[in-house]
C-alpha cells in the first residue's frame, strides 16, 4: 500500500521538481527561488492532514517593526488569500502555510496547495514588506 | 450534508448562498457565508467586531492569537476586514472542488468560531457572544 509521503513524493516527482525527504521526521525539503531569493518550502503530515509552509522573515528581522501593524496587513491578506494563510510561529517569525486533508489528496489539490505558498511569499515581499520596510533576506545559499 | 441555505442576491461578480448553523456547545446560531466568485469558492463568517478591543496593546495580544491560530489548526483561518472586524474564512478552488473537500472547509469554520470563542477570547477575557445580523449588515 502506498503511504501519504511517497504518494507525496509521486506528485513531486510528476512537478518535476528537487526535493531533499529527511524519513525520521517524515518530511520533504524543497529549495524554493522567490522574488530572487532563495526559500525552504516544507511538507510534511500528521494523522490527516499533509502540511506546507514557508518560513518568510525570522523573529530577529523583525526587531524594528511594528507588530501591530504587521500582524493587522497579515491578518487582512488572509480574508484575500486563497488555500494559504499567513501565520506566526512561536518564536515570532512570520510564516505561510497550507494544509491538505489526507482523504481528499489529490494531485491536482495538492499542486494549487503548493502553487499557492510561493504567490503568498511574492505578494508578502512586494506589498507588507515594503509597506512596513522590512527586510526579507530570505536563507543564504 | 442536509443542510437548508438560502440564495441570496449581491452586488458585482458574486453568487452568494447563506446557511443557518448551529453547535450545541457552546450554544451557538451563526450564518456562514459562501461566496463564489472567480476561481474560488470562499465560506466565512465574522466573529467579532472591531469595537470590542479598545486599546492597541488588546488589539495586538489577539492578533497575535489569531495568527499563533492560523499556524496550529488546520484548514481554520483567522483574518480581519479592512475594518478591523475578526472572521474565520476557507477557500476551496472551483477544480477541484467535490463533496469531500467541500465539507471539510465548511467543517473548518464552526470549529474555528468555537475555537476563537473558548480558547482564544477566554483567553484574552473578550465578550464571549458573536455580533448580531443588524451588526453585521454593513456586509451584506
Amino acid at each position: 500500500m502506498t503511504t501519504t509521503m511517497e504518494k507525496i513524493e509521486g506528485y513531486l516527482k510528476q512537478m518535476n521538481l528537487t526535493y531533499k525527504v529527511i524519513p525520521s521526521e517524515d518530511r520533504i525539503i524543497l529549495p524554493y527561488t522567490i522574488e530572487d531569493r532563495r526559500f525552504l518550502l516544507i511538507v510534511d503530515r500528521s494523522d490527516k492532514w499533509v502540511r506546507f509552509f514557508i518560513i518568510i522573515v525570522e523573529p530577529e528581522d523583525l526587531k524594528n517593526v511594528n507588530r501591530a501593524e504587521l500582524y493587522a496587513s497579515l491578518l487582512e491578506a488572509n480574508g484575500q488569500l486563497a488555500e494559504v494563510k499567513y501565520f506566526i510561529t512561536d518564536q515570532g517569525g512570520v510564516g505561510v502555510i497550507g494544509h491538505e486533508g489526507i482523504p481528499s489528496l489529490s494531485f491536482e489539490g495538492f499542486q494549487e496547495e503548493y502553487n499557492a505558498l510561493p504567490f503568498a511569499v511574492s505578494f508578502f515581499i512586494q506589498n507588507i514588506a515594503t509597506k512596513l520596510k522590512i527586510k526579507v533576506t530570505g536563507i543564504p545559499d | 450534508m442536509n443542510l437548508s441555505y438560502e440564495v441570496k442576491p449581491v452586488k458585482g461578480e458574486i453568487h452568494r448562498v447563506v446557511v443557518p448553523y448551529s453547535v450545541p456547545e457552546p450554544s451557538l446560531k451563526f450564518d456562514v457565508v459562501i461566496d463564489v466568485s472567480g476561481q474560488f469558492v470562499r465560506f466565512w463568517v465574522l466573529i467579532m467586531l472591531a469595537d470590542r478591543v479598545k486599546s492597541k496593546k488588546r488589539r495586538e495580544e489577539l492578533y497575535t492569537e489569531l495568527l499563533l491560530a492560523n499556524g496550529q489548526l488546520a484548514e481554520v483561518k483567522y483574518f480581519i476586514t479592512d475594518k478591523g472586524d475578526v472572521g474565520v474564512v476557507g477557500h476551496e478552488g472551483i477544480e477541484v472542488l467535490n463533496v469531500d473537500n467541500f465539507r471539510e472547509e465548511f467543517r473548518a469554520i464552526p470549529f474555528g468560531i468555537v475555537y476563537f470563542l473558548t480558547v482564544i477570547a477566554k483567553k484574552l477575557n473578550l465578550s464571549l457572544t458573536l455580533p448580531t445580523k443588524d451588526e453585521l449588515s454593513i456586509y451584506s
